[in-house]
């Protein structure tokens, strides 16, 4: 995984032999469990940490798992549209499954849980969550470049076609009919300032006495 | 191992080099199992299918998690009945369920003293 965050994971069990079972068999993976011990805990507990997965019993004292998940759904919350693992000990008839993904389930597990298998799974959901978030940065990214491009796209002022110049005096004529000096209709035209100078023709034609000593050294 | 009360497989496929977090489950299991089946006796004495369907659910969880597989079946039969409101049968299979629960707390009462922490 190339971000350095490790993710976190809800385990929500009232059995608390179930939820040791649980964080001991992802203990190998690189991730953070947070527990929680009821459905009602679960929907604070959500809304406390940015969770990439929730694994989520079924059948609890309280509230059920299923409450727990429309709960969660129903928040006006960034991440409420978090994946939900249910786990079960009940042996689910095509009804209940239904009714399951209905609240908002992405997979089942069934109890007993596989070691393998939840770890796969977990780890499964940790990398999209990591890959989705490294896009996200980039995203920002690019968006903070293109900002940067625009505004400076905004500040260069371009000067396209044909500027009509005088012969004899260089003055420019303007789209309104106006004749500037060359210094003029560029600084307003341009991002672009003069600094006077002589070349040393104009000296020579201007000044020949102190071309002459400049020759002369 | 299909006549063992508990299929130790279970957890020592995953955890068997680490006795002391078994010691922990195992413990805890025969601890909430005594907890739990007081509770269930006390359903099924009042006939009262939702506590008694409540009850045997926890004991059929944590008997699939420890690999109690016979404890786990009953309280399966106990629960489907409960929540059928059909309470007919429940003492005869709670009567069951003590039984195994006892026989599964006597094996691991003494596996636990081979588990070198």
């Amino acid at each position: 995984m190339s971000t350095s965050v490790r993710q976190k994971v809800l385990i929500v069990d009232d059995s608390p032999l179930a939820r040791k079972l649980l964080v001991q068999m992802l203990a190998d993976l690189e991730i953070t469990v947070v527990a929680a011990e009821s459905g009602e805990e679960a929907v604070k507990v959500f809304q406390e940490h940015d969770f990439a997965l929730i694994l989520l019993d079924v059948m609890m004292v309280g509230i059920s798992g299923l409450e727990a998940a429309k709960n969660i759904r129903a928040l006006d919350h960034e991440n409420s549209e978090v994946p939900i693992i249910f786990v079960t000990a009940t042996s689910t008839d095509a009804n209940s499954v239904f009714e399951g993904y209905e609240a908002g389930a992405v997979d089942y597990l069934h109890k007993p849980v596989d070691k393998k298998t939840l770890c796969s799974k977990v780890s499964v959901f940790c990398r999209i969550r990591a890959q989705r978030e490294t896009i996200q940065i980039q995203l920002e990214e690019i968006r903070q470049k293109n900002e940067q491009l625009e505004k400076s796209l905004a500040e260069i002022k371009v000067l396209q076609g044909l500027v009509p110049i005088c012969a004899s005096c260089k003055n420019v004529r303007d789209d309104t009919g106006y004749w500037h000096s060359i210094e003029q209709y560029f600084t307003e035209n341009a991002q672009t300032e003069f600094s006077h100078s002589i070349c040393p023709n104009c000296s020579e034609k201007l000044y020949p006495e102190l071309a002459l000593k400049r020759k002369s050294r | 191992m299909p006549h063992e009360p508990v299929n130790l497989n279970r957890l020592m496929n995953d955890f068997g080099d680490d006795p002391k977090f078994l010691t922990e489950i195992y413990s805890a299991y025969l601890e909430d199992g005594t907890e739990r089946t007081k509770l269930l006796a006390e359903a099924v004495a009042n006939q009262d299918a939702e506590k008694c369907s409540e009850c045997a659910h926890a004991i059929k969880g944590a008997s699939a998690n420890v690999g109690a597989e016979r404890v786990r079946a009953a309280a399966d039969q106990l629960e489907r009945d409960a929540n059928a409101g059909d309470l007919s049968r429940a003492s005869e299979i709670l009567d069951t369920l003590l039984k195994e629960f006892e026989e599964v707390r006597s094996f691991l009462t003494k596996f636990l003293t081979t588990l070198t922490p």
